[in-house]
């Protein structure tokens, strides 16, 4: 359970470690950032890359930041970070609540949010949260640098629209108005496995109508998205019992779910509605 | 230590809470185990990657040592023994000679001067395997057509345990209702914290090899070792250090430790296999994959008159060394009524050979599947009757003593309806059936699940070596001695593993001697 050899190039600058990754990426070479996913492949050797471009040590890749309108994630910034609000927003507390969700304490303090995304692993709770409140990544290469829109970013299970010489630098999640009601709930068999699906829910009530629902399902597909099906059962109505429900079964309808070797499709649809109404739920508790 | 527990005092040492002697070590980093020694080369095992086939060629990379077992000239076969129960001896070469028998079984050992570079190089070595029809299910194997693993085994059950008590038809016939349980339980692996490992060093002065290894039996891998390499015991030293739990899975001889004795005298040097956990998941010794079915004959009044079990225990490719993979089965035939009185009992279990890794005891032996399987067993019969799952465990747990079970192990005497009881109270049943039905009508699902155990002791004991295992004989000796100094050694068999022995044994001999752990 020892990695395959490889090279470990430790880039200080980011002009460096693209520059270094544009050289290496066609010669099987990959990022690490956290390794909470790559290390663990590479010990059983299922992934054997050639190169590895270290970018731990990359001045400026850790920086949280805001300009009011969106929270700005580094590519090293920690699951671990967001263990306690990192911005006085709705946004701070909803990250919060899902961070504990992810694996356990030792691979939060490791792997990163970015990382997460450049992985996408169908029931990240990252991803889920990047396509429920519709995040923002930026790309970089030595050609430049691009902005991806979540829905255009995730390609398939584990497979994103990331060209192999770009680096994931930062994604932008939008902050969420004071008013904001969210809730958040996954299922696994234990706490800290890959959850089998999961649901983000946040939106607004204007005269006890609830408006602007983002509904996010994730691990019940290729990849985690909105469920328009599903906010649109719930956008004028009341923030009701009846409402949750029938959000919840519009839901299990809409989705095409996955089978894999922990279940099959009926059952994970039996989940999906599952945790969609108790997200909701959460939302008014 | 303050207070002195001395004979006569009326205070005990036993019972009291002390600080365990072996913590210091153990908390401040000065533990050592196995991996902690330096060696000379290290070992990678190539395994099987299939769970049956004939090997057709292994291609060595050049310069690469690699042994395999035509290397293995004069080493004899793993054979674990037992002679009842129509038990079928089936060895084992610590090497793969000709045919693998399921996923991850030893095929070559390669040695390298570390054990990243054994790691690479173990991944360069290329089998060549003609794939042949594998079973890994023990219902499947039995069935006619399925492929056989072992010649020595016709029909692949290794051993057939029997027992029908005398009355066991007629109370049968007599019955009110009879209730079925069936129950399958799936394979499972003990995963010790610290996963098996060795260390072989030769000493070219005595050119005896000294074998430390994470084990919970030196003596008998002392014993089995030189047996199946063919040399006097006395050029083997076994040394247990410090060993990160065992539960079972080292308590069974591992292929890796015959080979790595092999190479420290053939290489006159010293060498490491240290386990990684996926070897250890893969082919570590597995467990408890079992099919149970179970039937209760019942009195109009619940009361439990005979009980039919058939155990079907997947055992894997090969019999472990020295128990034998007559644990589990027999375990579960001993076993099965646990701390229920019925006196009328037939039993057939039936040790199965398939394409999976060997099967070994892991802690409790079957235990949580029988209790699991007669529980469930009880909770049926209580719905079949109409009346409270406690009620009917009040009508059928044994309740005199001392007690003789149908196959005649006597129960000391015991509390089992009294802890029930207690249990009873202690959750408050009424307030809890009230909640249950309120969150019922609520779509939660609520539940209360009872389970009565009793396990069987006196290892070290006639008892134990009534069992009748060949190289087990189930009597320990211990010598006590008394130094010039006035301070006490005792040297014991057992070997500690993570319990606290050398904490546990202080106390025993303190209270004995009258002095101080």
């Amino acid at each position: 359970m020892k990695p395959a050899p490889f090279v470990h190039h430790v880039p200080k600058t980011l002009d460096e470690a693209l520059k270094t990754l544009a050289e290496v990426a066609p010669k099987d070479g990959r990022v690490l950032a956290g390794g909470q996913s790559l290390v663990p492949i590479m010990a059983f050797r299922l992934a054997k890359p050639a190169h590895l471009v270290d970018i731990n040590n990359v001045a400026g890749l850790d920086k949280l930041a805001s300009d009011g309108n969106t929270l700005s994630i580094g590519a090293c910034v920690r699951h671990a970070a967001f263990h306690k609000p990192v911005i006085a927003s709705p946004l701070g507390q909803l990250l919060t609540v899902v961070a504990r969700h992810i694996a356990h304490y030792p691979i939060r303090m490791r792997g990163t949010f970015c990382g997460s995304l450049a992985h996408a692993d169908p029931s990240s709770e990252w991803c889920l949260v990047a396509a429920t409140l519709g995040a923002t990544l930026v790309a970089q290469s030595v050609r430049g640098s691009r902005a991806i829109t979540v829905s255009d970013f995730f390609a398939g299970i584990m497979s994103t629209t990331l060209a192999e010489d770009e680096l994931l630098a930062e994604v932008k999640l939008p902050l969420l108005s004071n008013d904001t009601k969210f809730g958040f709930n996954e299922f696994s068999r234990r706490a800290g496995d890959f959850a089998m699906a999961a649901s983000l829910a946040t939106y607004r009530l204007q005269n006890g109508k609830i408006r602007d629902a983002h509904v996010g399902v994730g691990g019940a597909e290729s990849f985690p998205r909105r469920i328009p099906e599903a906010e649109a059962a719930l956008n004028g109505s009341g923030a009701t019992d009846a409402a949750f429900r029938a959000a919840a079964d519009a839901a299990a309808k809409a989705i095409d779910p996955l089978e894999d070797h922990q279940t099959n499709a009926e059952y994970r649809r039996d989940l999906v509605r599952a945790v969609i109404r108790r997200a909701l739920e959460q939302s008014i508790s | 230590m303050s207070g002195h527990g001395t004979r006569g005092s009326g205070m005990t040492w036993v019972g009291r809470a002390i600080r365990r002697l072996e913590d210091p070590a153990l908390i401040t980093g000065q533990g050592r185990f196995t991996a902690d020694l330096p060696a000379a080369h290290w070992v990678r095992f190539v395994r099987s990657p299939v769970a049956a086939g004939k090997l057709a060629g292994i291609r060595v990379p050049a310069g690469a040592m690699v042994i395999t077992a035509a290397d293995l000239d004069g080493v004899k076969k793993i054979l674990p023994m037992l002679h009842k129960f129509s038990y079928k001896p089936v060895g084992q070469a610590p090497l793969a000679d000709g045919v693998v028998r399921f996923t991850g079984e030893l095929v070559a050992a390669v040695v390298a001067p570390t054990a990243a570079e054994a790691e690479d190089i173990a991944e360069r070595v290329e089998l060549s395997i003609n794939e042949t029809a594998a079973v890994s299910d023990a219902r499947t194997a039995l069935k006619s057509d399925a492929p056989q693993i072992h010649p020595e085994a016709p029909g692949n059950v290794i051993l057939e345990g029997k027992v029908k008590t005398p009355d066991f038809d007629a109370t049968w016939t007599a019955a009110d209702k009879i209730v079925t349980m069936e129950a399958r339980s799936r394979r499972q692996n003990a995963t010790p914290m610290e996963a098996r490992g060795a260390h072989a060093a030769y000493d070219l002065a005595t050119k005896r090899v000294t074998l430390t290894c994470t084990t919970q039996m030196p003596h008998l891998t002392r014993t089995a070792i030189s047996d199946v390499l063919g040399f006097p015991e006395s050029d083997l030293r076994v040394i247990a250090p410090d060993v990160g739990g065992g539960f079972g899975q080292k308590m069974s001889l591992a292929s890796e430790y015959v080979v790595l004795v092999w190479l420290a005298r053939k290489l006159k040097s010293s060498l490491s296999w240290i386990e990684d956990r996926r070897e250890n998941l893969i082919a570590g010794f597995h467990s408890r994959d079992q099919y149970i079915t179970l039937e209760g004959a019942f009195d109009k009044n619940a009361r439990l008159l005979a009980l039919k079990a058939d155990i079907v225990a997947n055992v894997g490719a090969y019999s472990c060394f020295p128990t034998t993979c007559g644990v589990e089965p027999l375990m579960a035939m001993a076993e099965m009524p646990g701390p229920y009185d019925v006196q009328q009992y037939q039993c057939l279990a039936r040790g199965v050979l398939t394409n999976t890794c060997t099967m070994a005891p892991y802690r409790g032996v079957s235990r949580p599947v029988i209790t699991f399987t007669i529980e469930r067993l009880m909770d049926k019969a209580a719905r079949a009757f109409g009346i409270d799952p406690i009620d009917i465990r009040r009508r059928n747990l044994i309740d005199r003593f001392p007690y003789k079970s149908a196959m005649g192990l006597e129960y000391d005497e015991a509390t089992y309806k009294e802890t029930l009881e207690m249990a009873v109270k202690a959750i408050d049943v009424p307030s809890f059936r009230k909640r249950q039905s309120e969150a019922r009508a609520k779509g939660r699902y609520l539940g209360i699940g009872l389970a009565t155990f009793s396990e069987r002791t006196g290892y070290g004991s006639p008892a134990f070596a009534a069992r009748g295992m060949e190289i087990t004989p189930g009597w320990e000796t211990v010598i006590v001695s008394v130094d010039p100094s006035g301070f006490v050694e005792a040297r014991i068999g057992s070997s500690p593993h993570g319990q606290g022995l050398h904490t546990t044994l202080a106390q025993i001999i303190a209270d004995a001697l009258g002095i101080v752990p």
